[in-house]
């Protein structure tokens, strides 16, 4: 302590104090009334940057459950209309085996023809799905009607099925670096090298309605259609499999993104918003300070040897 | 007898006194007022006989190294004031402008446009969230310009007030030295004079030296700008390199400041402002290379393009790219050209190797139309831009997407092979398709297809012999396909280049051709009028199918890759290192002003020890000298009678 103490020197010195004290008054009342304890770079620029980052990791991760749910959607839809396509095939199915008995007559064998011509044009149906606006088995080519009737036998029946749609499956990002297949290409499914639906059914069609076979021939031709139309329905439970996979896999990566979105916003909580009982506390003790500042500065300030002068 | 003058002297004293305390007293709050004491001194006459008391000398109190110190802290503490005030409005523009913020929101918006790649909502969505990011950029980059006029402003306006303290300086040693030469005490012109010193002090930091005809010397940078009562006025001005510097009025020589108000604004215009705009920049200009360049090479829906034309432009088309002006930059690389020909879709890839250190963009243009042998032609235009056009029947575009058929062929037999799907590898490669073994396809027992990239290295082997059904597509690597026809092969070989990137050389978004976003630095970042004028020109595809998301996938993927900083920090991490770069100098700069505050504070408590003035001690010597007077006045009574008395013995 000085040996002299000058009026100036008090005075300074009280006004420092006070005003230091205002300031951390402020702040902890901007802090406890906006309810954030980091809103600026400076008041912790460490943290701020992890703020913020996790910040924008919690809205990124909405964004892939977002696209979580988009994706699920479509492939559910999907789903449904491939487990139609297996209805279609098994009912067809159904109709080889019942056909292909010594005692169906011609008669019979035509109900069935024309039972099978309406199940092939429920499978074209169903090949050319749309969702809104977008057709779900033509690859990325989405805008594009997948399937077309390239020819028509004198009845006007179709004979042959062409794919039109995109070479490749659309994809979605649903995780960082990490992508979905949603609408497949139609070729996989309808048309693989090892099973073509279309041609099952126009083949079983066209067998029923051929009445120069012998039986023995026939028989033989039924057993071979038959045979195409359970390696159709397998590549189709096959392409169902596959898509219940990504259904599963995409409701376990939904839980983790919404896993990771809450230790995100859980960090940002921490980190950003202000502890009310720490304010509240921090607040009461400053206050006490500065009341005691301002007693003090008032009662040295009253009284001075100009008190006792007579 | 000298009773009476002896008297007179104590009650003349006395009444100095007072007046000095009075002075004392009625100043006790004025800033930079020293504090009196007479010192009194014992008349004596004739050598040895008292004759009173007298005033030697009025004492104005002071500490000259104490004085220097606060000056000195005083300089820091305006250094840290300044520098405080604008980082702190640097840090609100930042805040205000939220770069981060709006980069990330435009990668979630095309997170979610890679779900609904058609979707024109979405991609008109995508658009307003390019122009935000624009937006930001450009509010950033003029704010910190309208900060860096503001800066200069002020600096003006410091010089001119260091120059009227200066003159106000010289102009009180003249009084000084007249004063003093008149054996005066001019303490009042000493205190103002301090006074001024003080405020030049928070200005720049000055060397203040007393000089013996009791006026002072003042330096700035070593040069004087007060000399007896002579100011030297100084000026702003400014170095080669743009940098704003202190020098005399008459000269342009820089003079060392190393403190002080001008030198906070100095050290903000000259270092911290452009290299937070440098940042911003850097920035902005390797966003938009890498959105511009994911752009470039992917597909629109629309397809395949008829023309395009550059929207950067260099600034001489005769001289090589690296010293074009370009603001992007050009490396050496390949550009991969696809030409479609409308009538038989069939694709071809062509490439050229860029070199920007030799050829113009005269010799690319050249080079583009001999390469395409004519089937793309490009030119450039009178702003010094490149334009590309087909030729009639044919379409261009630089997806790097496969050639229709294989590049080079050589079955030896009928089987046709067909390579199909969209290359996803990270690094531009050539595929090698060998067929060992000679046979029908998917008759002859044990034909093997070996798959091998440039360096030989086996990526997949497939059995296309008796267990193959000709046209079945066979999975290779990073999604490439390959089918063979039905018929013969011997030994057969046939090979395809896959293109991860069609731009090696960065020559897309440096020209600006197909770019997503115009401009060249943050000032004038904006999105491509073309895109904001038709959305389907987002190249979201690199297959050119309306449900293909797959380039961007690419653009989603810049988020996460870290390009900047010596390829250490992504886009958002760098502009919140920027951003915690501002915070910290504010916290810096708000630290080091509290401290110095302090510390000033201490010091001048060690001055006012010294100069400052106690009122309770000026009371005690009011006190004093009010009884010094008034036992003067006792003592002139007794003497008077006294002297009455004798008198009375005369009469």
């Amino acid at each position: 302590m000085n040996s002299r103490v000058s009026t100036r020197l008090l005075t300074d010195t009280y006004i420092e104090r006070l005003q230091q004290q205002t300031r951390r008054l402020a702040e902890l009342q901007d802090s406890i009334g906006s309810g954030r304890r980091l809103s600026r770079p400076d008041q912790d620029p460490a943290s701020f940057v992890e703020l913020r980052l996790n910040e924008e990791q919690a809205a990124s991760l909405s964004t892939f459950r977002f696209n979580v749910t988009t994706a699920t959607a479509r492939l559910n839809q999907s789903v449904s209309a491939l487990q139609d396509v297996n209805l279609i095939l098994r009912r067809a199915n159904e109709i080889a085996l019942e056909a292909n008995n010594a005692s169906t007559d011609d008669n019979a064998r035509e109900a069935y023809a024309v039972e099978i011509d309406g199940l092939l044009n429920q499978l074209f149906i169903a090949s050319n799905t749309q969702i809104g606006d977008e057709y779900i088995f033509s690859g990325t080519a989405t805008n594009v009607r997948p399937f077309e009737i390239t020819a028509w036998d004198t009845e006007g029946r179709p004979t042959a099925i062409e794919y039109r749609g995109g070479s490749e499956p659309t994809r979605t990002v649903v995780a960082r670096d990490r992508s979905v297949d949603v609408y497949s290409r139609g070729s996989d499914v309808f048309q693989r090298s090892a099973g073509d639906l279309f041609r099952a059914l126009i083949d079983l069609r066209d067998v029923l309605r051929d009445t120069s076979l012998d039986p023995s021939s026939r028989a033989a031709a039924m057993g071979q259609r038959l045979q195409h139309l359970l390696q159709a329905q397998n590549i189709v439970l096959e392409t169902i499999g596959e898509k219940s996979g990504t259904l599963q896999a995409l409701e376990s990566l939904d839980n983790q993104l919404a896993n990771l979105k809450l230790a995100s916003e859980e960090r940002v909580a921490n980190l950003g918003n202000t502890d009310i009982v720490e304010a509240a506390v921090r607040l009461r003790e400053i206050e006490n300070l500065y009341e005691a500042t301002l007693g003090l500065t008032a009662r040295i300030m009253q009284t001075s040897f100009l008190d006792f002068i007579r | 007898m000298n009773a009476t003058p002896i008297g007179l002297s104590a009650l003349s004293v006395g009444q100095r006194a007072l007046d000095i305390i009075g002075q004392n007293v009625a100043n006790a709050a004025t800033p930079g007022y020293h504090r009196r004491r007479p010192h009194l001194v014992p008349l004596v006459y004739d050598g040895f006989r008292g004759a009173g008391v007298g005033i030697q000398r009025i004492a104005r109190y002071e500490d000259r190294m104490l004085r220097s110190a606060v000056m000195k802290v005083g300089s820091e503490i305006a250094t840290a004031e300044a520098r405080y005030e604008i980082e702190n409005q640097v840090q609100s523009l930042a805040s205000a402008t939220q770069i981060d913020q709006q980069m990330g929101q435009f990668f979630d918006v095309a997170t979610q446009l890679s779900g609904r790649p058609g979707d024109m909502a979405l991609r008109r969505t995508l658009l307003t969230k390019a122009n935000e990011v624009a937006a930001s950029f450009q509010r950033a980059a003029n704010g910190l310009d309208e900060i860096q006029a503001t800066v200069r402003r002020r600096s003006e306006d410091a010089v001119r007030d260091l120059n009227r303290l200066t003159q106000n300086i010289a102009d009180l040693n003249k009084e000084i030295v007249y004063v003093l030469s008149k054996r005066g005490e001019p303490h009042d012109l000493r205190d103002q004079q301090d006074a001024l010193i003080s405020q030049l002090a928070d200005i720049v930091d000055i060397t203040v030296l007393p000089q013996t005809d009791g006026s002072k010397l003042v330096l700035v940078g070593g040069s004087p700008v007060v000399l007896a009562g002579e100011s030297m006025p100084l000026k702003i001005d400014f170095d080669t390199s743009g940098r704003i510097i202190l020098s005399p009025s008459d000269t342009t020589f820089e003079l060392p400041i190393g403190n002080g108000r001008l030198y906070g604004l100095f050290q903000e215009f000259n270092e911290y402002l452009p290299t937070y705009s440098q940042r911003l920049d850097e920035l902005a200009q390797r966003f938009m290379q890498a959105i511009d360049q994911v752009q470039a090479t992917g597909l629109g829906l629309d397809g395949l393009y008829t023309q395009q034309t550059g929207i950067r432009a260099v600034n001489n088309a005769a001289v090589p790219l690296n010293s074009a002006g370009l603001a992007l930059p050009v490396q050496l690389g390949d550009l991969y050209i696809a030409v479609t020909d409308v009538s038989t879709g069939t694709r071809e890839l062509v490439s050229l190797t860029i070199d920007p250190s030799t050829q113009s963009l005269n010799t690319i243009a050249a080079m583009i139309g001999a390469a395409t042998s004519g089937r793309v032609t490009a030119s450039v235009t009178p702003g010094l831009t490149l334009d590309i056009q087909a030729a009639a029947g044919y379409r261009f575009d630089f997806a790097g997407r496969l050639p229709t058929s294989p590049e080079s062929i050589a079955m030896a037999g009928t089987s046709v092979p067909s390579i199909t799907g969209v290359y996803e590898g990270a690094a531009n490669d050539h595929y090698y398709f060998n067929i060992v073994g000679s046979g029908t396809i998917g008759v002859t027992p044990g034909l093997i297809l070996e798959v091998r990239d440039q360096y030989s290295n086996l990526l997949a082997t497939h059995s296309v012999g008796a267990d193959y059904t000709p046209g079945t597509e066979l999975t290779v690597p990073n999604g490439i396909r390959v089918a063979l026809s039905a018929g013969t092969t011997n030994n057969g070989t046939f090979s395809t280049r896959v293109i991860a990137h069609a731009d090696t050389a960065g020559i897309l978004p440096a020209l600006g051709i197909n770019s997503f976003f115009s401009g060249t630095r943050a000032s004038n970042i904006a999105v491509n009028p073309r895109l904001l004028d038709d959305p389907r020109r987002i190249n979201a595809s690199r297959d050119g199918q309306a449900g293909d998301a797959r380039n961007l996938e690419r653009l989603i993927a810049l988020r996460h890759q870290p390009l900047l900083d010596s390829q250490t920090r992504t886009f958002s991490q760098f502009a919140l290192d920027t951003q915690a770069l501002i915070g910290n100098e504010v916290r810096a700069m708000d630290d080091l002003r509290t401290a110095s505050k302090s510390l000033k504070l201490a010091l001048e408590q060690q001055e006012q020890a010294i100069i400052g003035v106690d009122v309770n001690e000026e009371m005690v010597r009011l006190l004093e000298f009010q009884r010094l007077i008034e036992s003067g006045s006792k003592y002139l009574m007794v003497v008077n009678r006294a002297m009455d008395a004798i008198m009375e013995i005369i009469r």
